[in-house]
């Protein structure tokens, strides 16, 4: 398909969609924002900075404004596990992460607050992601995710195996979190998308790898459903993830996806890095606990090219 | 005088500088100052041989060239514990109102000598244990690496959350209770003594002391009373932290003196100064005489049986160092696994031989790795670091330790060297694995494994199951520092230590190659 029809069928399926939300044919899911009714349940876009395709796709969700209101702190979750630079794939895109911290403060976020339980040294896995420099810039708190202090333990009455993780404290009590994950394949869950991403809130990672690591995966995501997940797959390491080792495939995917549903943009995600979704056993699990859906044919879905 | 003045706070104001980089660079706070150690006296010297550094050559000379021209001063301007015993005796007397006085402390040349003589001798023999704890800077590095360090996390955290520009600091791994003991016992007991006379540990037991001193002496214009202008006041007493002032005698010995200046800055006869040594000594004396014992010339008989004494302690000293350099190395440890030795070490020999434990290393470990063997390379490296796995790994791009070693005992790695270095070897018990004992995903291990030593290989279903590729394994221990397994044995993955270090294979060769970059995908598959 030639890129111009594949544009003008982007396009028409988006108003068609859209005539279709306004007719009430949407599926709806519960969630807290006013707005949600009318925004898509999946963005996708292709591009050539990060940064630039959040800014569309978000617009398409009525705006950052929709999100976050003044006064709010925000907390933005990106995947910083590892003391790698930004070309390797392993963390989340440095510019994504800081105009999302620049669009909260023009929003009116009181603080904007940053943070991963790295897997590698915090100190150098911020450094070394970019991700430090770009939040700095931009105004916003880098946080140490390193220390047990900072979690506190919950009870997840409806997690099959890991019911009272410890939490960090900044999950619990921001106002706005954003999920921000970036896509690369992964030795043990499979995949690093969405709900990976969440191993990055829980003190011990160990309790999950010894417990059925797929349906704690699964049981992390309730912990606090994200008010919008961001999905970074312009750089994707699609082999010898999720660290990337010497010879690691990194493909040029230019994409962003955007969307509420965790279960939904996990699948989309799935589908982008190519691994059947079958042999991720979290994406199931998690639908199963009806965190989302993997049918990604029932969702109004946006696909941009800019 | 007032010339003299400007210097004594010349010399607080260097001393002060000098600690406070100390606990900069042990509480890893700022890592350039942690290479303060390299202009340490011990670590200049053994740097200088073991891997015939030019710039620890450097710090050694300008030493030993110091001591030649006017005396140990680096006693009082370099050493960590010094500084420590003179603040420890300045508390002292202010707490005391004064009441603690220095005072005329006998000379325990003897002692002293003897006790350089058996350290050299064990150390040589092989056994570094006996120096570790008396040379000044590994003591001063124990007990800041250790319980400084320690306190410092706790206060640290303890802050934490309350003022803003305070981040939180991990906590490290537990030390060998026994040597920490040890140290700070010894610590302790010099601080005490520094309260009571000032500078006694520098006088009797202190290697880098005895060694200066014996320089000292020989000083072309070493700090000197005259007797001449000396009206026995006796101000200079009560002002000297060496107790090397004889008033009676109207002498200042030398070998003691650490070049405080306390005693110039209080002399209103002028008395005391920096002179050149009288090109004759008197003419009872031979000058080789005058040279050992310028106070009280030892009766011949007395000097030979000194010398006799040690002699056979030096000798004994040896062979003590060489049967316990090599007791209980070859042993395998209680759980079957070798000790890891940090990159950089070499061949364990060669570490064991040349690590005073002063723990900057320790201190400074990204990866909150490393820590004092108890027993675990044998009574040769008690103090000396390995890597343990408890609540940290060997971070891939760190080479903290092995560019921080002030004594040589790691060499310093370059960054592909340090990525290839071979520290040890993953061993892989498939029993003891998640995915076999319960049938689950797990692949912590791949996940962190950096080299992609690691691989998930198909196994049952959808499942995968870790394989080793061996050449490619550099021991850093991620996998088993993330090893879910709690099984009484061990992890299912064990890091077994390198005697040798040696370098692991290119991971760009070994690895399947890169496939081509597929083509831009032109829609999404969805």
């Amino acid at each position: 398909m030639e890129r111009r029809d594949f544009l003008k069928g982007a396009a028409v399926l988006a108003v068609a969609a859209g005539v279709a939300g306004k007719l009430g044919g949407a599926e709806k899911r519960g969630g807290a924002s006013e707005t949600e009714g009318k925004s898509p349940d999946l963005v996708a876009l292709r591009g050539e900075s990060p940064a630039d395709m959040f800014d569309t796709g978000i617009t398409l969700f009525g705006g950052i404004q929709a999100f976050v209101k003044p006064g709010q702190s925000v907390v933005i979750k990106p995947n910083i596990g590892w003391d790698r630079p930004p070309e390797s794939g392993a963390n989340a895109n440095p510019g994504l992460v800081g105009r999302m911290v620049k669009r909260c403060f023009e929003a009116g976020a009181k603080e904007v607050f940053v943070f991963d339980h790295t897997c590698d040294n915090w100190v150098n896995s911020y450094s070394t992601s970019g991700i430090k420099a770009a939040v700095e810039a931009e105004g916003g708190t880098m946080v140490s995710g390193a220390v047990e202090e900072d979690y506190r333990e919950i009870d997840v009455p409806k997690a099959l195996r890991m019911k009272r993780p410890k939490v960090h404290r900044l999950i619990l009590d921001c106002d706005v979190f954003f999920n921000v994950p970036v896509l690369k394949h992964h030795g043990g869950a499979k995949l690093t998308c969405a709900m990976k991403n969440f191993m990055g809130l829980v003190w011990d990672r160990r309790f999950m790898h010894a417990n059925d690591l797929q349906q704690c995966i699964a049981d992390a995501s309730l912990i606090r459903r994200p008010d919008l997940n961001v999905v970074d797959a312009f750089r994707v390491m699609s082999t010898g993830g999720p660290r990337g080792n010497a010879n690691s495939v990194v493909r040029n995917m230019k994409s962003l996806l955007l969307s509420r549903d965790i279960v939904a943009v996990d699948t989309a995600g799935a589908r982008l890095i190519g691994f059947p979704l079958e042999t991720i056993a979290h994406i199931r699990n998690a639908e199963k606990l009806g965190l989302g859906t993997t049918k990604l044919n029932t969702l109004d879905i946006r696909r941009i090219m800019l | 005088m007032w010339k003299y003045r400007l210097l004594k706070t010349l010399r607080v104001l260097i001393s002060l500088l000098v600690l406070l980089s100390f606990a900069a660079g042990f509480s890893s706070l700022h890592r350039f100052a942690a290479n303060a150690a390299k202009g340490e006296f011990l670590p200049a010297l053994l740097r200088m041989v073991t891997q015939l550094s030019l710039i620890s050559a450097v710090f050694f000379l300008v030493i030993v060239a110091v001591t030649l021209l006017v005396g140990r001063l680096y006693c009082s301007f370099c050493c960590p514990l010094g500084v420590l015993q003179d603040i420890a005796s300045r508390l002292g007397k202010l707490l005391t109102f004064n009441k603690l006085k220095y005072r005329t402390m006998p000379d325990f040349r003897r002692t002293r000598i003897i006790v350089l003589v058996i350290l050299i001798c064990c150390a040589v023999g092989g056994w570094m244990f006996p120096l570790g704890p008396l040379d000044p800077y590994s003591l001063f590095g124990r007990n800041a690496a250790g319980p400084g360090q320690a306190l410092f996390t706790e206060v640290n955290n303890e802050l934490y959350g309350r003022i803003e520009a305070i981040q939180p600091l991990e906590p490290r791994p537990e030390f060998p209770p026994a040597l920490s003991v040890l140290s700070g016992v010894i610590l302790l007991g010099i601080l005490l003594a520094a309260v009571w006379r000032g500078r006694v540990f520098c006088n009797t037991l202190c290697p880098v002391g005895a060694l200066l001193g014996v320089l000292s002496k020989r000083a072309f214009a070493p700090l000197r009373l005259d007797p001449e202008k000396c009206m026995k006041c006796g101000m200079c007493v009560k002002v000297c932290k060496a107790g090397c002032i004889d008033i009676r005698g109207r002498e200042l010995d030398a070998a003691r003196c650490v070049g405080c200046m306390n005693c110039v800055s209080v002399c209103r006869f002028g008395a005391l100064g920096f002179h050149r040594r009288p090109k004759a000594a008197e003419p009872e004396k031979t000058a080789e005489a005058a040279d050992v014992s310028a106070e009280t010339p030892l009766p011949d008989k007395g000097r030979r049986t000194f010398l006799a004494a040690a002699g056979v302690s030096g000798v004994a000293a040896f062979f003590v160092g060489r049967l316990a350099g090599n007791a209980g190395k070859l042993q395998t440890p209680a759980n079957g696994v070798p000790p890891v030795m940090p990159p950089g070490a070499g061949n364990r020999d060669d570490f064991n031989r040349r690590c005073t434990g002063c723990g900057i290393c320790i201190a400074n470990c990204t990866g909150h790795t490393l820590k004092p063997a108890f027993l675990e390379y044998g009574l040769a490296g008690m103090g000396q670091p390995r890597l343990s796995f408890e609540i940290g790994k060997c971070e891939y791009e760190c080479r903290k330790c092995s560019d921080l070693c002030p004594t040589g005992a790691l060499r310093k790695l370059s960054a592909e060297e340090k990525r290839r270095c071979r520290i040890g070897e993953v061993h892989y018990y498939r029993e003891r694995c998640v995915v076999v004992t319960d049938g689950t995903s797990c692949g912590a291990c791949a996940e962190h494994c950096p080299t992609g030593a690691l691989q998930m290989v198909p196994y049952k279903g959808h499942l995968t199951i870790p394989h080793v590729i061996r050449d490619l394994c550099i021991g850093c221990g991620c996998c088993q520092y993330i090893c879910p397994v709690m099984d009484e044995a061990g992890k299912a993955v064990m890091i077994h230590g390198a005697a040798e270090q040696t370098s692991a294979a290119d991971p760009r060769t070994v690895l399947e190659q890169a496939q081509p970059v597929q083509a831009e995908m032109e829609e999404f598959p969805f």
